[in-house]
């Protein structure tokens, strides 16, 4: 396979795509009621009638994905989001401020890293009940690091180049140098680092659900899914649907991440 | 030459090896998913210890099979006119560590498990009002006339320890056909043949591990694979994975265990009846012994399990049939159309999760907005079930061999009422029951179930399969109606 940037983004944007669509087709059609339980019709392999077949509570694998979608995008989006805000924000200040700044910023970033989300997530689920907000809180704090020390380390290099000393010597403000001339240099990086956390943020938020201490029943999340599956993998092996999914989000996502930065390599070339 | 020496030499120690292997005898491997509390009769809560400690200790009578009650140590009794007056005699019997059962042990015993300072479950002894030694035997008198007395003394709590034993939560010491040798905490308890067992008979297996394995999956994998010979009380969601497995046998008899919707009868709006009968007739539980239970369970309508047959009040089919148009009717005359609640459900109990995921949908059908709050045991043992802070729950309730046992939780009074259930009718049943002997006392028992079905502290769902699954050849399995492994019974 041709592993150049087009073929990567196609690639990239064909997956995300997809699974983009089939989550939004989700809030307006499903074939079934996807809470419908209907006992009799339980472990149906997968057929015209059931596309990807039945659980153990006949309810329809399929429809039960289209809105299992929802849970793991918008998590992995939102908490993702909040991470890159938080961990960009204050990766600016370490990387212009230096000093005090710098030093106490890197240390509180360090102690989060000694914890990973899965950690987070189990400490949260015995504070909060399980939940959404677990799943959401620790994969945003867990991304924070990721994040900080992109900034932060952009920001060094691109802080002593001659234009950003031109604008100082203008009479720019901090802000003002760092909205309009450093954030817009740090956007390609950080788009690549969003996608990277996004295939993560999905995967941390299956597990947690597998786990127990993610999203409750009866929202179907697909890690949820995969959990109330494992059971029944040799005698309904469809009920393993939802792992392909994920697996097809993260992939797509980690493909649209390394196209971009083929495309910042190639910026970067003809510079 | 040399070479040859040795090479014969080996051959004989294989020999002598494999040959000692069938000296020693058999061993057998159970697989257990939790480690026990404490071994110390009195202070353990679990089902999982009582399981074990079955085998390691005895008390005066012992449980059946069928659900009556044996002579253990002692070897028979007389009870006097009044009923208040029993009189043990012991059998010629020892304890594991080689020192004879006496009298002043089982005034020990009994005192220790009645002593609210001591025992947890002191209060299940209360009826007694005295523990003497009199000549060649011990004589308990109760405060009136007792049923369910003979009963407790089968339990756990009422096992007979020497008077001289020290710390026995770590290191039991009873009179049973094995005692624990080696415990290491989360892998595995060794239990050893007694050989000097009063019954005079030997158990086919002179060593059963009881190996810890937390998930099913494992169970049933180390099951395959030889490691594990039995699994006393297999999930019925990885049943399918041994049905049809040549060499594996799954036998699959009634638990004995009521699996109930508890309703916290004290929290409006559920102290209004109605809203409790159209909970009741919005739950179809054929669909939930389908979904849930493979379609093994045997459906309940009473508080008592069928497996209490003489006892278990057969008539109250029709009290609560699956009716979601009476229910939403019913929930209409109370003003209740919008009903919302939250389901408690524990963690730990696969079975009772699914009942309620299946429950919620159903209530959902009938316009009822449901909750799930899926909690740790922990957390289920402290809100549900101390606090009563809850709106409603499912839990299992485990089996005894009387019904007073059973029927008693649902007394105002009792602590163990977490359904906040109060009929001044029941109470006086129950008080009544207890005093009864006879075919009187099974009529007393069949009022107050009724009373259960028309009134609803919960709604009794199914006594769920209990399926043992175990290699083809081990034999001699024998099913009770308490939380017990028989391993004495058990030959290959």
């Amino acid at each position: 396979m041709n592993r150049g940037p087009t073929a990567t983004r196609i690639w990239g944007v064909v997956l995300v795509g997809c699974v983009f669509a089939l989550t939004i087709l989700g809030y307006f059609y499903t074939p079934y009621e996807p809470h419908e339980v209907r006992v009799l019709e339980r472990f149906q392999p997968p057929s015209g009638e059931h596309l990807l077949g039945t659980d153990h509570f006949g309810r329809d694998i399929f429809s039960r994905i289209l809105v299992g979608g929802r849970i793991s995008l918008l998590i992995g989006i939102g908490a993702v989001f909040l991470g890159s805000v938080l961990g960009t924000t204050l990766g600016l200040v370490a990387g212009y401020r230096g000093g005090a700044w710098e030093e106490g910023i890197m240390r509180i970033s360090t102690s989060i890293q000694a914890f990973p989300s899965i950690l987070l997530a189990l400490l949260f689920a015995t504070i909060w009940e399980p939940g959404i907000q677990v799943v959401l809180w620790s994969v945003s704090i867990g991304n924070i690091p990721n994040f900080l020390r992109l900034t932060r380390n952009q920001v060094l290099s691109i802080k002593k180049r001659p234009y950003i000393e031109a604008a100082r010597a203008l009479g720019a403000r901090d802000w003002r140098i760092m909205l309009r001339h450093i954030i817009p240099n740090l956007r390609d990086a950080l788009l690549v680092q969003f996608t990277v956390s996004l295939a993560g943020a999905i995967l941390v938020e299956a597990s947690l659900s597998y786990l127990g201490v993610g999203i409750q029943p009866p929202t179907p999340s697909w890690g949820r899914m995969l959990r109330e599956a494992q059971n029944y993998t040799s005698l309904a092996p469809w009920t393993l649907f939802p792992g392909l999914f994920i697996a097809v989000t993260v992939i797509g996502f980690n493909l649209l991440g390394d196209s971009w930065i083929f495309r910042r390599d190639d910026v970067l070339k003809r510079e | 030459m040399y070479k040859k020496a040795s090479f014969a030499v080996l051959i004989v120690a294989t020999i002598i090896l494999v040959g000692s292997g069938c000296v020693f005898g058999q061993v057998l491997n159970i697989a257990i998913p939790q480690d026990p509390d404490s071994f110390d009769p009195v202070k353990t809560v679990a089902a999982a210890t009582g399981e074990i400690a079955f085998n390691i200790y005895e008390g005066l009578v012992k449980a059946t099979p069928l659900g009556e009650v044996e002579g253990a140590l002692a070897s028979h009794w007389t009870v006097d006119e009044t009923g208040t007056i029993y009189t043990f005699y012991l059998r010629h019997a020892l304890f594991h560590d080689g020192t004879k059962v006496q009298e002043e042990d089982v005034a020990f015993s009994l005192n220790r498990a009645r002593d609210p300072e001591v025992a947890v479950r002191a209060s299940e002894l209360d009826m007694i009002e005295d523990v003497n030694v009199v000549d060649e035997g011990i004589e308990i008198r109760l405060s009136e006339p007792n049923g369910a007395f003979i009963y407790s003394l089968s339990e756990v709590y009422a096992s007979i320890v020497p008077a001289h034993a020290g710390d026995l939560s770590r290191k039991p010491v009873g009179t049973g056909p094995y005692y624990l040798d080696e415990w290491t905490p989360n892998q595995q308890l060794a239990l050893r043949r007694f050989d000097h067992h009063w019954s005079g008979e030997t158990p086919y297996f002179e060593e059963a591990n009881f190996l810890l394995i937390p998930d099913e999956n494992s169970m049933v994998l180390n099951l395959k694979a030889g490691r594990v010979d039995l699994i006393p009380r297999l999930e019925v969601g990885v049943l399918h994975q041994v049905e049809r497995d040549p060499d594996i046998e799954v036998l699959s008899v009634p638990m004995n265990l009521v699996q109930v919707f508890s309703i916290n009868n004290a929290r409006a709006p559920f102290d209004d009846l109605r809203v409790r009968k159209a909970l009741a007739l919005g739950v179809n539980r054929p669909e939930i012994l389908i979904g849930a239970a493979w379609g093994l369970g045997t459906m309940l309508d009473s508080a008592l399990s069928p497996a209490m047959a003489g006892f278990y009040n057969d008539s109250l089919a029709e009290v609560n049939p699956y009716d979601p148009a009476k229910a939403k009717e019913l929930l209409k005359d109370a003003g209740q159309e919008n009903l919302k609640l939250t389901l408690t459900l524990p963690a730990n109990y696969p079975l009772h999760v699914q009942t309620g995921e299946l429950v919620a949908e159903q209530w959902k059908a009938l316009g009822i907005e449901v909750d799930l709050q899926i909690v740790e045991w922990g957390t289920w043992l402290e809100r549900v079930y101390t606090q009563r802070d809850y709106d409603v729950s499912v839990i299992g309730l485990a089996g005894r061999l009387d019904p007073h046992a059973i029927l008693v939780r649902y007394t105002t009074d009792s602590s163990r009422n977490f359904f906040n259930f109060s009929n001044e009718r029941y109470d006086a049943l129950i008080d009544l029951g207890i005093k009864t002997v006879g075919r009187e006392r099974r009529e007393v028992y069949l009022e107050a179930q009724a009373i259960l079905a028309e009134e609803l502290p919960g709604i009794f769902i199914m006594d769920p399969p209990q399926l043992a699954a175990m290699k083809k050849g081990i034999q001699g399995f024998k099913n009770y109606p308490t939380y017990v492994v028989d391993v004495a019974s058990l030959y290959r």
